[in-house]
Formats: C-alpha cells, sequence, structure tokens
C-alpha cells in the first residue's frame, strides 16, 4: 500500500513559467496525472495480485479518491514551484516536504492520537493522513461512507487551497 | 591540481552559501526538523477509543472495564447494545478496540470455570491494536493475579522489566539517534544528486568539461563539498539532540565524527551515480525518491531488520542507513566498545568505496 505513495510528487521540480494562467496549469498538470494514475493502477494490482490484500471497497471508490489524492500532490508540486526561485531549491522542497510528513504524519507507522497536540493538528495539513486512512478502508474494510466522505472533503479542500495560492501567486507576478 | 581542486571545492560550496533559499533549506531546516519529528516518534499508544458490549452486567464484567477506564491510556469509553452496534463503530473507527462480554460470563467465573471475552481489533491500524491489546492482557492479567492473591494462592511467574541504556524508558532518546542517522542521510542526499543534474540543465556542465579539470577532479569537487555541506548540518542536529533534547553521547566522539563521515560518503556516492545517470534536475528527484523511499523503509527505522524475511535482511546489510543506525544507538545510548562500532563501520567503508568507483565510472562512461 505503502508503494501507491510513490506514484506521486517529484513535481517541485517542473517550475511553471507564468505566460498563461489556467491553460497552462491544466497543460501541464494533465501528463503527470495520468502518469500518476497509472501508476497507481499499477500498484492497485501488485497489492491485489502477488500481495493477496483484498480489495473489499468498490474500485469506483478507489479510483475517485486516488484522483483526489493526485491533485493534492500536484497542487503542492505547482505551490513549491511558483514558490521558490530556481529548481535546486524546488527540488529539495520536494525531497523535504513529500517524503517525511507523509512518513511521519499518515498513522502509516506512528499513531498519530499518541502524538502531542500541536503535532495532531499539523497533520490535518498532510493530505497522506487522508489517504493512507482512505486506502486502509476501501481496501481492508470497504466503502464505509462516513471515513471516506470525511477524507474526500479534506483532500478537496487542501487542493482547492494548494491551487489557489498557486493562481494567486502567479497572477501577482503577471502585474 | 590542487589550487584547481580547491577553486571548485570554493565555487561549489560559494553556490549553496550564496543563496538564502539553498542556504536554509540544507543547513537550517533539518535540524529543526528533527527538533519536530522526534515528537512524532512513539511506540505507545495513549487516547485510545475503546467500545464495550456488557451483556453480562455482572460483578467481574465490571471489575475488569472499571480497570481498563482507570488506565490513563484510555481517552473515552463508549458502550454498545450489540456486537453489531459495535462492528460498525469499529468500520467507522470511531473507536480502535472493541471488548465483548457474553452474558454468562460472571457466572462462569462463579462456577470456577474459565471464562472468556472477545477482543475486537482494526486490522487497518494493525500496529496500534496490537499495542492496546497488548495493554489489554497486561490488565486482565494483574486482575487474574489479585483474584488469585484474595483466594490465598501465591501469584504464579511475573515479570519485572527494566530497560537498559534508557532507565526511564524515555521515548525521545531512544528515538533521536536513529531520526538522526536518517536526516543525515536526507541532507546527504539533497546536496548531492542534484549537483551534476543541475549543472547539465544549466549548461554550465560544458564549461567545466573544457576547463583543465579532468573527470575526476570534477567528481572530487562535487564530493568534497558536499561532505562539508553535509557534515556541518550533521553537527547542528547533534547539538541540537544533546544541548535542546538532552539526549546523551555516551561513547566516542571521534567514532561518531569518523563513521558519520564514511557514511556521508556512501550516500553521497549514491546521489552522485543518481545524478551521473539522469539528464534533468526533475529526473534526479525521482531517482532519489526511487532509492531513498526504499532505503529509509528498509533500514530497520519503522520496522525491526530482524522482522524482515531472510532475503531482504541480506539486503539490508548493503544499506547504509542501517548501518548507520545501528552505529549512532551505540555510541548515544550505550558507550559501545569500538570494536562494535567498527563492525558496522567497515561495511559503511565497503559501500563508500563501491558507491564512490560506481559514481566515477558512470560518470566517465556519460562523457563518453
Amino acid at each position: 500500500m505503502l508503494l501507491l505513495r510513490l506514484g506521486r510528487l517529484a513535481l517541485g521540480a517542473s517550475r511553471a513559467s507564468p505566460i498563461n494562467v489556467t491553460e497552462l496549469l491544466i497543460g501541464k498538470l494533465t501528463p503527470y496525472f495520468i502518469l500518476g494514475m497509472g501508476s497507481m493502477g499499477l500498484s492497485t494490482l501488485l497489492a491485489v495480485i502477488v500481495f493477496d490484500v483484498p480489495l473489499r471497497g468498490s474500485l469506483f471508490v478507489l479510483v475517485g479518491i486516488s484522483a483526489i489524492y493526485m491533485l493534492t500532490s500536484l497542487g503542492q508540486g505547482l505551490l513549491i514551484s511558483t514558490l521558490t526561485r530556481n529548481q535546486l531549491v524546488a527540488a529539495q522542497i520536494a525531497i523535504l516536504s513529500s517524503f517525511l510528513p507523509a512518513f511521519y504524519f499518515s498513522n502509516f507507522v506512528f499513531e498519530l492520537e499518541s502524538m502531542p497536540i500541536v503535532l495532531q493538528w499539523v497533520s490535518y495539513a498532510v493530505p497522506a493522513r487522508y489517504f493512507v486512512s482512505s486506502l486502509q478502508t476501501v481496501f481492508l474494510a470497504g466503502d464505509i461512507t462516513s471515513i471516506l466522505l470525511f477524507n474526500a472533503a479534506a483532500l478537496s479542500a487542501i487542493a482547492a487551497a494548494f491551487f489557489a495560492i498557486t493562481l494567486l501567486r502567479t497572477r501577482t507576478r503577471l502585474d | 591540481m590542487l589550487t584547481r581542486l580547491l577553486a571548485l571545492i570554493k565555487k561549489e560550496l560559494l553556490a549553496t552559501a550564496r543563496d538564502r533559499q539553498t542556504r536554509f533549506i540544507v543547513l537550517i531546516a533539518p535540524p529543526f526538523l528533527l527538533l519536530i519529528y522526534v515528537f512524532a516518534i512513539t511506540q505507545d499508544v495513549s487516547n485510545i477509543a475503546i467500545g464495550v458490549v456488557d451483556q453480562d452486567r455482572g460483578r467481574f464484567s465490571q471489575d475488569i472495564i472499571e480497570r481498563v477506564v482507570g488506565s490513563t491510556r484510555f481517552r473515552t469509553i463508549s458502550y454498545f447494545e450489540t456486537v453489531e452496534d459495535l462492528g460498525e463503530a469499529i468500520d467507522a473507527q470511531d473507536v480502535l478496540i472493541g471488548v465483548y462480554f457474553q452474558e454468562d460470563f460472571s457466572r462462569r467465573v462463579l462456577r470456577r470455570q474459565t471464562a472468556n471475552f472477545q477482543l475486537l481489533l482494526d486490522g487497518r491500524r494493525s500496529n496500534a491494536a496490537q499495542i492496546v491489546s497488548g495493554y489489554l492482557y497486561r490488565i486482565v492479567s494483574t486482575y487474574n493475579i489479585e483474584r488469585l492473591e484474595a483466594a490465598g494462592v501465591v501469584a504464579p511467574t511475573t515479570i519485572v522489566s527494566r530497560t537498559w541504556f534508557n532507565a526511564n524508558a524515555t521515548p525521545l532518546w531512544s528515538a533521536t539517534p536513529a531520526l538522526f542517522a536518517m536526516l543525515a542521510s536526507i541532507v546527504g542526499f539533497m546536496v548531492s544528486a542534484l549537483s551534476i543534474a543541475r549543472e547539465r540543465e544549466l549548461g554550465t556542465f560544458e564549461q567545466l568539461l573544457v576547463s583543465p579539470l579532468t573527470p575526476l577532479e570534477i567528481l572530487i569537487g562535487k564530493t568534497i563539498p558536499a561532505l562539508i555541506i553535509a557534515v556541518g548540518s550533521s553537527v547542528v542536529m547533534l547539538v541540537f539532540s544533546v544541548f535542546l533534547l538532552g539526549v546523551p553521547i555516551r561513547g566516542d566522539i571521534p567514532a561518531l565524527f569518523g563513521s558519520m563521515i564514511v557514511f556521508l560518503l556512501s550516500i553521497i556516492g549514491i546521489g552522485l551515480f543518481i545524478s551521473s545517470l539522469v539528464r534533468t534536475q526533475q529526473q534526479a528527484v525521482i531517482g532519489l525518491f526511487i532509492y531513498m523511499i526504499p532505503a529509509v523503509l528498509l533500514s530497520g527505522y519503522a520496522t525491526p531488520v530482524a522482522n524482515m524475511p531472510d532475503g531482504l535482511q541480506w539486503l539490508t546489510q548493503t544499506n547504509p542507513i542501517t548501518h548507520f543506525i545501528v552505529i549512532c544507538k551505540a555510541i548515544f545510548l550505550k558507550d559501545a566498545a569500538l570494536s562494535d562500532i567498527w563492525a558496522h563501520t567497515w561495511p559503511l567503508v565497503l559501500i563508500a568505496i563501491v558507491t564512490l568507483s560506481a559514481g566515477t565510472w558512470l560518470f566517465n562512461r556519460r562523457l563518453g
């Protein structure tokens, strides 16, 4: 299941050149989105066929939540590239800001509920938290609406925030 | 040759020191990340929400429930009428663990029969669930012993445990050495994996090639500044660990530095290998992720190496992070003998030689 995280990010390096805003973003992101979803599909096949992980929930929910998660990752990458001055810095921030928070603040290894309260607050801003929870539920438990809806809403909010900040920053640069 | 080399090293260091953002990310961010993440590393589970179905409502089920409620680890306790309701609460992750007493529980105890109750665990969070079930076993066995003693029977064997090298079992102490090792490796990767790819992308690589520097000199000139920066960042992390987190360094400090330099060289070798392999910084980041994530996950950092399948255990021996985590734990907490440290340093020396030569070989090949 942890493999699913790999198919994303590293996009911090894709620096948006400030020419035309929305179409440019869509044009830049679509290939990465397709790539990411492809590697999601491969990881799912691997999990189900090789590791015998059951997929108790529906494929539709799995694809849907992964698509939203992919958007947060792409948004994060874009945001990094608009906030940084050069590719080197963007790449370094991508390394620091993708793996470590996802590792510590996702309930993957360490229990969030046992952490100091401030770190628990921080974890609410980490997309991986909602994605790990969704994957655990879709694979092992099934389509449990209360958990999945909450996660989907949280991921969408984070994605929207990332894109909004990116658009704002890019607009100001154009002026 | 030396002057040429020094000039390149100076140029590399200046490039890092001049840029405010780079300086911050490479030197300042990792020590602060150490201070944050060290508190995220928890071996125990607290604030547990537990669900109870008590169809017995007798004295003995109440006794056990009271003890669970009395434990500080459990945050909330919710009661359910039926096992189905409890199951739904577990599904929705309102509770992590469920306890189910059947209606004849107390009756069986009174009849001097073995009385069982059921524990329902959430397999999605298998780690936490297992730890919590351990707590419940302890509560129940304490209860059993007390009942035996009340009946005038001497309790059978009990366990009294003591944690060596960390007498108060402070989580900070056990978490810091391994986290330090991991962050040091990430810094090592960050300062090396992008370096050659960056020059290629910016087009300054050709300038380096037409300069009087030989390929080997270029590579040394890339390795040494990366090493200096990574060591600098690591020293700040060590200072933070000792003075802000209060973690002791009981062992030999020169040995720590010696093994740290060898370790960082092996990491930088891997970084330079990746960097020579790719054409752009973006590819370098992807290459780095493909190596770094498995390397961290298979280093014994999150799960003990001893629990891995044999093949993987063998593979972890080629992973520099595995060895350096063992070294750090040994030097921070144990004042280990130099021979024990050497047992994990010579594999690092070997790995460093292999990765640096592989980096050089690939670099030369790519020039042709």
